[in-house]
């Protein structure tokens, strides 16, 4: 795309400005880079899929539409970026930074997971990318509009929104009825009763609009966090003289945390607006009932199991993935429902 | 290459093939093309042509129009337009001026169950010109009538160009068929002041007797009726009792929130399905028609929208939108002058192209300016509609004048002059209210569910 | 010289083949889609307020990556036949019968053009899909998308067709043969 002098590069997100993932991780990102190369790199910006809508990233990096996509959203990349989804899995005691340095951590890691290839070769080099983390979102928590939920039994047929896979294998282990449909029809379909439930992060709360409709929310359990990428095509990565990959590398790295402190200050904001202006409770797992603790923790123990399983049935490495990201998030001080550590033996 | 000649050679192609009568996908596909190649290279469209067209075809609110359009179509093959008229003709109580009023309503009804305009102002213009005349219509204006009436499918909700418009920009389509139902109301009293006016014109020239021309019965009565319209039977009530009911299902459905646009859509088609066979109007013969035909219609608007993202992609890589914006940023406050500039601009390609297109050339350049001047989208869009719809009754383009034109055998041109008329005035006093009070769109939609 | 004629006839019968084909496509596959889509919304809505179940997980995914885009690469073809893309043609009905002849015949050979650049771009794509084992998302499953990867080059190669038979017939009719 340039000389290695000066390179001017096509910068594309999928999502509006006003997302915290374009406004709080892509600008600040694209911002610094250009002021710390002096301009050696510069980048055409191009938001709310202007270019390259959500899930056609890949094809836009790899066609060569687009330089670099942030966020690069893995997830919606159907069936290319299997393992990237192990951040959905469900945690204890997590927030946005800790998964954010746990994520970036197992880019670095050098634990072959398969055929003597680490998570960064088969997720990302092996796809022709090159990638760093974003801030992730905070923990998914289920909310309802009002139901109470005490007991095991309260799930029973509640109907609940879930968007990707892993959260909707965690909401059907609940037990409740998951229900599909896009993110957009989410308010409308909260606010007729069509869905009483929902898995969302709280921060996340206002770009659905639903902050008005739900009132009582579980938290404490990280039902898995969103995470993905800001990625770069690797040819262009490698026209790159080497002291501008120093500086992006750095850069990128410290977006991703600067990302994922805002993340939990958004979340906290929306809490308190919750509280004082729309009567919404908030519980921690650890006050309810051990009945309901225990159901909680199998769940989230099931959806680990589901997902391993499914991996290792489409020949992915599931098992020793997880088994990776485990010990990362138990580095990072969060904990492992009860029961996940014998199935990752 | 400097980048304003590109899109100069970008729009002076565009604008050649348009003229020459190339189709306005085709124009946009080959547009798009050669400006991205002559802006970035052959290499950034390895990225995205494939992608744009296959995944285009993956977007859950376009595929509502087709269940709009195959409910529609099980209405029309079963013949439910003849028991409309039917009703209104006895309603009207064989009068001049209330004949014309039960023509425009007749149709008003059936566009509250249909999505497009032109097989309406086709039937209608057969069924109700020759009636119009007998009382004493011209034959232009009993004509232009019907194909205005037969206009009310795409003004009143449901309509495709709304689900269009919603896939587009993201409003959602229960909020535009609800926004939309007072505009369809006003376009409905504006056509009959229309009409009124033109009739009392007419009758003024034309000398007729004072007893017919304000309302009397004519003096050739009940025996010059159309065998078809002598009576109402019980078959025609029950149809008309039918359309009636499915309308309400439909609305009151999205309005209550029981169910969303789309499935709105699917459920109306499958009662209409249901209605025609119980009723025996239809048999399986007319259920293959009516989903060959709402999915040909689909493609057609499908391969549009391909074109269309090709289009707008050049205009991203180009930054003209951005570039308009900038140029508008000095009338920025004065929404009111925007808003009256652009809904010109709608109207005026309304008269020369069909609406879908209309929609899919302008509304990626209009976007960004609605956005930074801070319009509601949903006001916008009712609006937009508003007018791109009354293109299908004016000159030289208008797909009811056409349809009506056909059936009728009736010249193009004869027909225009009063259509025309009807698609002017329903244009200034629609817009004029809408401007005014803009509410009478905001105030429904915002009461979904509640 | 029997020439021309026997390529008439040779033309019309497989135009009209290709015309049938693409009206049974259209009609009875793009159909049934349809009235499938009709079918599985009305199922969930039913499911939903009778039942308070979902009876067909991921209805929307099946809807919007399985039978809309079937429907849709099916009805293109006989879409595009049968002429109902809309023009402006306001300019060209001003013309006299060569004239117009004439501009049809370069419209027609640019749009032939345009249609083979799409037609090598979406064939691409799905034979990389095809290879690359492209997957799309239906509820929590993901699934090969290639059975409707492969209609896209279908469809376009059909308007290809379709396309050059036309340019052919305005040609021969302006070099006086037609
Ligand atoms: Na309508
Ligand atoms: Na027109």
């Amino acid at each position: 795309a340039a000389s290695a002098e000066e390179m001017n590069l096509i910068i594309s997100s999928a999502l509006p400005q006003k997302h915290m993932w374009v406004g709080q991780h892509m600008d600040p990102f694209a911002d610094r880079i250009e002021k710390a190369t002096d301009g050696r790199i510069a980048f055409d910006r191009y938001y709310a899929g202007e270019l390259v809508s959500v899930g056609r990233e890949y094809d836009g990096l790899t066609g060569h539409t687009i330089d670099v996509s942030a966020p690069f959203l893995a997830p919606y990349q159907e069936g290319i970026f299997p393992l990237s989804d192990v951040s959905q899995l469900p945690t204890l005691g997590t927030d946005s930074p800790m998964i954010t340095r746990a994520f970036q951590k197992l880019l670095d890691s050098d634990v072959a997971l398969q055929d003597g290839k680490t998570f960064y070769q088969l997720e990302l080099t092996d796809n022709g990318l090159v990638g760093w983390p974003l801030g992730a979102s905070q923990p998914y928590a289920i909310s309802t509009t009002g139901k109470v939920l005490d007991d095991p039994s309260d799930f029973q047929g509640l109907p609940a929104r879930a968007g990707a896979t892993l959260h909707v294998i965690g909401v059907e282990q609940l037990g409740a009825t998951s229900v599909y449909m896009p993110a957009a029809e989410a308010y409308e379909a909260l606010s007729r009763g069509t869905i009483e439930g929902i898995l969302l992060s709280i921060g996340d709360w206002r770009s659905y609009s639903v902050q008005e409709l739900l009132k009582y929310t579980i938290t404490g359990i990280n039902m898995g966090s969103w995470e993905s990428y800001l990625a770069i095509r690797q040819d262009t990565w490698d026209e790159m003289p080497d002291d501008l990959k120093k500086v992006w590398d750095e850069t990128a790295r410290q977006a991703a945390l600067d990302n994922a402190a805002y993340v939990v200050k958004q979340d906290e904001i929306m809490i308190d607006e919750a509280k004082k202006d729309y009567d919404a409770r908030f519980v921690d797992v650890k006050t309810l009932s051990p009945e309901m603790q225990a159901h909680m923790a199998q769940a989230a123990t099931n959806t680990w199991k589901v997902w391993i399983d499914k991996m290792e049935e489409q020949g992915e490495p599931g098992l020793a993935t997880a088994r990776l990201w485990a010990k990362l998030i138990t580095a990072e001080g969060g904990q492992l429902p009860d029961g996940v550590e014998k199935i990752l033996q | 290459m400097d980048v304003w000649l590109i899109i100069l050679i970008f729009a002076a192609w565009f604008a050649l093939f348009m003229l020459l009568g190339q189709n306005v996908a085709t124009c946009m596909f080959g547009a798009g093309l050669l400006g991205i190649f002559l802006l970035k290279g052959s290499r950034v469209l390895d990225g995205m042509v494939a992608t744009n067209i296959f995944y285009t075809t993956s977007t859950f609110s376009l595929s509502i129009i087709s269940l709009y359009l195959l409910m529609a179509n099980f209405l029309m093959r079963g013949g439910v337009v003849v028991d409309l008229f039917q009703v209104a003709y006895r309603l009207s109580g064989h009068r001049r001026f209330p004949l014309g009023v039960a023509t425009i309503f007749s149709g008003g009804l059936l566009g509250a169950v249909s999505g497009s305009g032109s097989a309406t102002a086709a039937a209608l213009s057969t069924l109700a010109s020759p009636q119009l005349e007998r009382y004493g219509y011209s034959k232009d204006l009993a004509i232009a009538t019907a194909a205005a009436a037969g206009s009310l499918s795409a003004i009143i909700p449901p309509s495709l160009i709304m689900i269009f418009y919603g896939s587009l920009t993201q409003v959602p389509i229960g909020h535009m068929f609800m926004g939309a139902i007072v505009p369809g109301l006003v376009c409905i009293s504006a056509y009959i002041g229309c009409l009124a006016y033109l009739g009392w014109r007419e009758g003024n020239r034309m000398k007729i007797p004072p007893a017919t021309a304000d309302g009397g019965t004519t003096t050739k009565g009940e025996a010059a009726d159309d065998p078809a319209l002598a009576t109402v039977s019980g078959r025609s009530l029950s149809a008309f009792i039918f359309v009636v009911a499915l309308m309400v299902v439909v609305f009151g459905g999205i309005y209550g929130g029981v169910v969303t646009a789309g499935e709105a859509g699917a459920v109306g088609a499958f009662a209409s399905l249901v209605g025609m066979v119980v009723m025996r109007r239809i048999g399986w013969r007319d259920f293959w028609l009516s989903l060959e035909d709402a999915v040909k219609v689909t493609a057609m608007i499908l391969v549009l929208v391909m074109g269309a993202e090709m289009f707008g992609r050049f205009l991203s890589f180009s930054q003209v939108p951005r570039e308009l914006v900038d140029l508008v940023q000095p009338f920025i406050d004065q929404q009111m002058l925007i808003m009256l500039v652009l809904l010109a601009i709608f109207f005026l390609f309304g008269m020369v192209l069909e609406s879908a297109a209309v929609m899919v050339l302008l509304i990626p350049i209009f976007l960004p300016i609605l956005d930074s001047a801070q319009v509601d989208q949903l006001w916008f869009g009712v609006m937009a509609c508003f007018m791109i719809s009354l293109g299908l009754i004016t000159p030289p383009v208008g797909l009811s004048v056409y349809a009506a034109s056909t059936a009728t055998r009736h010249p193009v041109e004869r027909i225009f002059r009063p259509a025309f008329m009807f698609a002017l005035f329903a244009a200034l006093i629609g817009v004029a209210a809408m401007l005014a009070v803009p509410e009478s769109i905001t105030f429904l939609p915002g009461r979904i569910g509640q | 010289m029997s020439g021309p004629d026997d390529a008439e006839r040779r033309t019309s019968a497989f135009t009209r083949g290709l015309t049938l084909a693409e009206n049974r496509i259209a009609q009875y596959g793009a159909g049934t889609c349809l009235a499938a889509m009709m079918l599985v919304i009305v199922i969930s809505v039913l499911g939903r307020y009778l039942l308070a179940a979902d009876l067909i997980p991921g209805a929307y995914n099946i809807i919007e990556r399985v039978l809309f885009p079937l429907m849709v690469f099916w009805a293109i073809p006989i879409a595009h036949r049968d002429g109902t893309f809309p023009r402006l043609t306001v300019l060209v009905d001003r013309l006299g019968p060569r004239a117009r002849l004439a501009v049809s015949v370069f419209v027609l050979a640019v749009e032939l053009v345009i249609y083979l650049i799409l037609f090598r771009f979406v064939f691409e794509f799905a034979w990389e899909g095809v290879a690359r084992e492209r997957m799309m998302r239906i509820a929590t499953e993901t699934w090969p998308v290639y059975p409707i990867l492969v209609m896209v080059p279908l469809s376009f190669g059909l308007m290809v067709l379709e396309i050059a038979r036309l340019l052919w017939r305005d040609a021969r009719m302006l070099a006086g043969r037609g």
